[in-house]
């Protein structure tokens, strides 16, 4: 293997499953998958851990699986998190240009990207991620880089992901305890992204939905800049729920129903249509639900959930300017009909995502349920490769992509 | 101060025992008037000045607890009021509030004494809770005596109760108000009048006391033996008129006494206003210490303190009370600027043997805290949807969202502009599955 790539590692511990994405980099910046492993995830809920001892079971099984797969051995990591705590928003910050033949330097953007930094978190709140989104001289938005240009002031537009530092070092024990290092916790929305966007969706703006069994996350990214990003905990299992609930039956039944008969529109070929399911596991007898009342409860869930993506993203309003449209990703893209009710909500041209620029095993890369743990793996590499040029502090917050 | 500054003057048959009190306990003689407008109490009064109030009104009857006709036969009798008052730089006004002469005259007095020039103080007991009438009275009057006067000091016989426990003889207990009352009004009185080791000027009282919108509360212990410092200190800090030691806690100023006998140390003094400043570290103190040689061995310590006032409208409502009213008064502004007269040692005859001076706070009402317009708003417009606590608690809500929960029952509840959203959406929406 040669030196310039190194094994790059994600994990992911979602609420249905725990994924682990092993590949490599070569120096053009190309990905190449060598294994991935996965265990059903036990300790989890709506993305966030609940029971550690399980947890760190599942995270070993599907670290071993991805080790094997790839014959290699994980001694570190990129780790992903989310939950409700993870919120991301815009902040601005400004820096005057001191020197006195107004010569824009590095170091001014790098003052003004900091100040941008300098924001009154929640309490016990930590950056998980600075992304520029453009950097403004005198109020004038510059193209690439502004140094070496004149001005009075440098603003600085970036978008902050911040998230409770102790849910995060929760998750990051748990890897540790394992006696793998973790290089960084990365959101797993961004993450995704890096693995579902092509360099020209990302030009013309996506909006990319990843809705897992426990939170959804959302990220808007438009060229190397994030305008949006957030997580909702809401996700496969709230289906499942209000389906269990809904029609009073168990909630393995009910994941099962959603799974077979499930949709995310109510169709006119549903009405007063039924279906027929049993409790294999318990021998009982066959029970009759009415498919309407199953789509009925499913979409008002899954409406909701986008309703709350949409309304969330035009507080910006920006969600004409995605131009590549919509990508779903995660286990709740798989739902028929969730492309119709999200064309109806953000009308925009919806994608099922599908990992890009990837090469590897493709059975694996068609299924978008690996494209965090990939994206979590993809995104270390390009942070690796940043890492030793950095001259100044702005290598930290800026390019996670180039 | 000479004594001929200093006047006492009672209102009706309560203010007549309370000042009697006063009177023996100082021992000298003390320029006293009874003003009452029954001729039978002043006949038995135990005071020589008498100044009958309203025979023109009342035709010797009295007032019959009517404040009307009190009020009326002050007015009536107000020139004899002005000939005693002529001249004084402080007038106590001693009465019971709640009666006809004592709610009805002591406004009326207050004013007339202030509008001769001098610092009116209001000495004054509310009744017991169970005497609603008079309660009824006894607020009103003291919502005016607060105009009136300079500052008033109420006692609740209420509170001075609930010291008591239920076998104790009514009788008892009026005797111990009158006594608290007596002891304040002699504290203070003993403040101005006696020289000190560390002299208290009249101006000191005056200042705590007056235009400052503020609230005060009085309490005056004794102490003997070896650690009598520390003894009254901790007295103070428990002392149920400072309201167990909060009153000191939130004070602005606090006006410290001590008075001793000849065995009186500074050192004493000393520690006993360290310990209280412990207690209050942003208070500014104001400290007094005076020999009397018939306290040998004795250490009483009077304690004022005041803080700004609350809204008057509750503050009156637990017992004593001191309050100022905001109205400048400048007719006496020119009395305070001479000190005390007095300088240095002065072994006087007076056998004060207790100091205490003992008006309660009331219920102590923390400064309100500093709030903009809005706020303001939130904070009325929360207390005004807020259901009156006497009313009994409305039916308590079910809880349904217990049980729609499903499996996400033990976590953190999924808030989302006040929805949970953890709930079902077609629950929350009301879709109907039929």
């Amino acid at each position: 293997m040669p030196k310039e790539s190194p094994i790059l590692v994600g994990l992911e511990i979602g609420t249905s499953k725990i994924c682990a994405a092993i590949g490599e980099e070569n120096e053009r910046g190309e990905f190449t998958l060598l294994g991935i492993g996965q265990a059903k995830s036990h300790g989890v809920r709506k993305g966030e851990i609940v029971d550690q001892a399980k947890a760190q079971e599942d995270v070993r099984a599907a670290l071993g699986n991805a080790e094997e797969q790839a014959q290699v051995m994980v001694r570190n990591l990129f780790l992903g998190v989310t939950g409700r705590h993870i919120e991301g928003f815009n902040n601005m910050g400004m820096h005057p240009v001191a020197s006195d033949d107004r010569l824009v330097t590095a170091q001014d953007v790098a003052d003004a990207a900091n100040n941008a930094k300098a924001i009154t978190l929640p309490a016990e709140h930590t950056i998980l991620h600075t992304i520029r989104q453009r950097i403004c001289l005198d109020g004038i938005e510059i193209a690439d880089n502004p140094v070496g240009m004149l001005g009075r002031k440098v603003e600085a537009h970036v978008h902050v992901i911040h998230g409770n530092s102790l849910r995060i070092q929760t998750s990051m024990r748990l890897v540790q305890a394992l006696s793998i290092e973790v290089n960084q916790p990365v959101f797993n929305g961004l993450a995704n992204a890096q693995a579902v966007l092509s360099p020209e969706d990302k030009e013309n703006g996506a909006l990319v939905i990843d809705i897992g069994g426990g939170a959804t996350e959302f990220v808007f990214q438009q060229g190397q800049a994030i305008r949006q990003s957030g997580v909702f905990a809401i996700g496969g299992d709230h289906v499942s729920n209000d389906i269990a609930l809904g029609l009073k039956i168990n909630i393995g039944l009910a994941e099962r129903l959603k799974i077979q008969h499930g949709a995310a529109v109510v169709g006119a070929d549903s009405r007063g249509r039924s279906v027929r399911l049993g409790d294999d596991d318990h021998g009982l007898s066959q029970r009759e639900f009415s498919l309407e009342h199953l789509h009925r409860i499913m979409s008002a869930r899954l409406q909701e959930l986008l309703e709350l993506i949409a309304e969330r993203c035009s507080e910006t309003c920006l969600l004409d300017e995605a131009r590549a449209g919509v990508f779903l990703s995660g286990g709740g893209s798989h739902i028929p009909g969730i492309d119709t009710l999200a064309q109806r909500i953000f009308r925009l041209p919806v994608t099922r995502a599908t990992c890009r620029n990837i090469t590897g095993n493709s059975a694996t890369l068609g299924h978008p349920e690996f494209a965090t743990a990939i994206g979590i793996a993809r995104y270390g590499g390009m942070r690796l490769r940043n890492r030793p040029r950095p001259r100044f502090s702005l290598r930290n917050v800026l390019p996670f992509l180039r | 101060m000479n004594d001929a500054s200093i006047r006492f003057l009672a209102v009706g048959h309560a203010g007549a025992q309370i000042l009697n009190g006063l009177r023996t306990r100082s021992g000298s003689a003390l320029e006293c008037a009874h003003a009452d407008t029954s001729p039978e109490s002043l006949r038995t009064s135990p005071i020589d000045r008498r100044i009958t109030l309203g025979l023109s009104v009342s035709h010797g009857l009295g007032a019959g607890g009517d404040p009307d006709i009190g009020r009326l036969s002050a007015e009536a009798d107000l020139s004899a009021i002005r000939e005693f008052t002529q001249g004084a730089r402080l007038v106590f006004v001693v009465a019971g509030l709640g009666g006809g002469t004592g709610s009805g005259a002591a406004p009326v007095i207050a004013r007339a004494a202030r509008e001769s020039g001098a610092l009116v103080l209001v000495i004054a007991t509310t009744p017991f809770d169970f005497e609603r009438r008079r309660v009824a009275y006894a607020q009103e009057s003291l919502e005016r005596l607060k105009v009136a006067a300079d500052a008033v000091l109420a006692i609740s016989n209420q509170r001075v109760r609930r010291m008591h426990d239920d076998r104790t003889h009514p009788h008892e207990l009026y005797q111990f108000a009158n006594e608290l009352l007596g002891q304040t009004l002699q504290g203070l009185w003993r403040l101005l009048d006696s020289p000190g080791l560390i002299p208290l000027e009249f101006a000191h009282i005056e200042r705590l006391l007056r235009g400052r919108h503020s609230e005060s509360a009085f309490a005056a212990v004794q102490a003997t033996g070896e650690n009598r410092a520390h003894a009254a200190a901790e007295q103070l800090l428990t002392h149920p008129f400072l309201d167990t030691g909060a009153a000191l806690a939130s004070a602005r100023q606090v006006l410290v006494s001590v008075a001793g006998g000849d065995d009186l140390q500074i050192g004493e003094v000393e520690r006993l206003v360290e310990t209280l400043q412990a207690r209050c570290p942003t208070a500014e103190f104001i400290v007094g210490a005076s020999i009397d040689r018939t306290l040998t061995g004795n250490l009483h310590v009077t304690a004022i303190t005041s803080r700004p006032s609350a809204p008057a409208a509750t503050a009156w409502v637990g017992s004593g009370f001191a309050r100022n009213e905001p109205e400048p008064t400048p007719a006496k502004e020119s009395a305070d600027a001479p000190p005390t007269a007095t300088d240095g040692f002065n072994g006087e005859d007076f056998s004060r043997e207790a100091e205490g001076r003992t008006v309660a706070d009331p219920r102590l009402i923390p400064p309100p805290p500093e709030l903009n317009i809005e706020q303001r708003q939130r904070i009325l417009s929360r207390q005004r949807n807020k259901p009156s606590r006497r009313r009994p608690d409305s039916q308590m809500l079910m809880n349904f969202d217990i049980a729609q929960r499903g499996r996400f029952d033990n976590t953190e509840r999924n808030r989302h502009k006040g929805v949970d959203l953890d709930v079902p959406t077609y629950l929350r929406l009301g879709i109907v599955l039929n």
